[in-house]
């Protein structure tokens, strides 16, 4: 179907695409590769379309102290390309389509809130934070707060996310995205990211666990992160964290997985992507 | 182009107030007033009548749109016409002129002739998208393995050759490519004729 009518601006710097946001009838484009859907469904029909494209501010990827800072505006086959965590880069890779890849952004991703996201669990996994700018002045936000449910965010109605800021890999550190793919529409029915951290003696200091397609939103397994927290890793910590990973979780259940096959894949899935973070870890 | 053959569907939709939009479609600077909410697709399609991109899809799934933006695949139903302001677009109409004449197989671009060759369509609906596909996928891996090739392809549906073929087409052509020492965009490239 065609969009219904907008007006179309086209913002040439952060403080005018603020600006622009005021109009509460106004939504901001990035890639478009999940908004532009919603339109031709008329599932959303905003009045004024603001065109993210020519905003410096949100380009540019940088190492900023102990972070890693990513644009908003930072496509998927950028990230994917980006020399940083696997499971960052596994999540972009595995994102989509080539033609998605190429147009969706990494901060349209996050904003977007699919409870089914490939980045989101990565970057939940890392212990990333978003920073936002609005009319208020810039804020941060860690990830674990950002996904407040299906499609829905921290960020208040007028803010740009700005970018998205990643710890830098250490010593002793790896991590891994494994997903589980729908075969026809590629998304996640399971997905898990995880990172693990080890000292000289490998004893686990870091651990963080994303997790997509299961739950109402992205989220982060603090449960199972604090049983790997101290251990050695073996197979039975591993075992002992993957049967954690649903706790509090209401897991999903549609045409494509019942929620019980979901649950079971999800154990498998973290054990694989803890068993590749480990791996990973230990070179 | 024509503009002057009745109305296009783009003109019955329109009722908004027109903008501006100024792009390079196949080497041609192209100028137009349109609806904000026209689609790349239905721009290519209507406005310029250049029909070989297709629309297979309502969800942006099929890829059949497919189109090179500034040498890269992008689907051309996900995107406004007035987001590629400025920029550089090739359908399927311009893709042998990518490539020299004497590069080319009964006129065709060596990916358009390996199709034919290996008879890697049978409705050819698909065939627009897969072939702009496969030129941004032997753009950045001249020399793919049939699995990267299937990898490279995930954004494109075919619903009647069972993609053996395509897959084999496109491995060919990537041959013959690497033979003629140029990118599917026709830029040299060296070190990789065996
Ligand atoms: C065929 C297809 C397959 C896909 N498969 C997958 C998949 O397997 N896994 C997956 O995770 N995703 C998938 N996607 C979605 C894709 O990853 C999108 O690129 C992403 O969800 C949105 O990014 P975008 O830049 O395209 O955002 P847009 O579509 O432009 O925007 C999405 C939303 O975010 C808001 N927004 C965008 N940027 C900002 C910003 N900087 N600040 C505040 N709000 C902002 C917009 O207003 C809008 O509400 C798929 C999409 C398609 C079409
Ligand atoms: S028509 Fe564009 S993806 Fe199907
Ligand atoms: S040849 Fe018919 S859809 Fe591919």
């Amino acid at each position: 179907m065609i969009p219904q009518e907008f007006r179309y601006l086209r913002p040439a710097s952060l403080d005018e695409a603020v600006a622009a946001l005021a109009d509460p009838g106004a939504k901001l484009l990035a890639g478009g590769q999940s908004l532009l859907p919603l339109m031709r469904l008329r599932f959303a029909a905003p009045d004024a379309l603001v065109d993210l494209q020519d905003v410096a501010e949100l380009k540019g990827v940088e190492v900023r102290g102990e972070e890693l800072r990513i644009g908003a505006l930072t496509r998927h086959v950028e990230v994917a390309g980006l020399d940083t965590w696997d499971a960052l880069r596994g999540a972009a890779q595995q994102t989509g389509d080539r033609q998605v890849r190429r147009l969706g952004t990494i901060g349209g991703a996050v904003s977007h809130a699919d409870p089914a996201g490939d980045l989101p669990a990565a970057l939940l996994a890392l212990g990333a934070r978003a920073e936002l700018v609005g009319p208020g002045g810039r804020r941060s936000v860690p990830l674990e707060e950002f996904f407040t449910g299906p499609l829905m965010t921290a960020a208040t109605p007028g803010e740009v996310l700005e970018s998205l800021f990643v710890p830098l890999p250490s010593g002793g550190s790896g991590s891994a995205y494994c997903k589980l793919a729908q075969d026809a529409s590629g998304f996640a029915l399971v997905g898990v990211a995880a990172r693990l951290g080890l000292d000289k003696g490998g004893t686990c200091r870091m651990a963080g666990i994303g997790v997509t397609g299961v739950g109402f939103t992205p989220y982060r397994a603090r449960a199972a992160e604090e049983l790997l927290l101290g251990s050695r890793l073996t197979d039975a910590d591993i075992e002992k964290a993957a049967r954690a990973v649903l706790e509090d979780v209401e897991v999903a259940a549609d045409a494509y997985a019942s929620a019980e096959y979901r649950a079971e894949m999800c154990r498998l899935f973290t054990r694989r992507a803890l068993a590749a973070a480990l791996s990973k870890a230990q070179i | 182009m024509n503009k002057e053959a009745g109305a296009t569907r783009n003109e019955l939709w329109r009722c908004n107030p027109p903008v501006k939009v100024e792009l390079k479609v196949n080497g041609r600077a192209v100028r137009r007033e349109i609806e904000p909410r026209t689609l790349l697709v239905d721009f290519l399609r209507e406005e310029l009548s250049l029909t070989g991109t297709k629309i297979g899809c309502d969800t942006s799934q099929c890829g059949a749109c497919t189109v090179l933006l500034d040498g890269h695949a992008v689907k051309s139903c996900n995107m406004l016409a007035v987001q590629v302001q400025g920029r550089d677009v090739v359908t399927v109409e311009g893709l042998k002129d990518l490539v020299p004449e004497r590069l080319r197989e009964e006129g065709l671009h060596p990916l358009q002739a390996a199709f034919w060759n290996e008879h890697a369509l049978q409705c050819g609906f698909c065939t627009p998208g897969m072939l702009m596909s496969a030129s941004d996928l032997l753009m950045e891996n001249p020399d793919p393995s049939a699995e990267e090739v299937r990898h490279g392809l995930e954004g494109n549906l075919c619903r009647c050759t069972g993609y053996e073929p395509i897959v084999l087409a496109v491995q060919r052509a990537g041959r013959s490519l690497r033979d003629a020492g140029i990118t599917p965009l026709g830029q040299p490239r060296e070190g990789v004729a065996e």
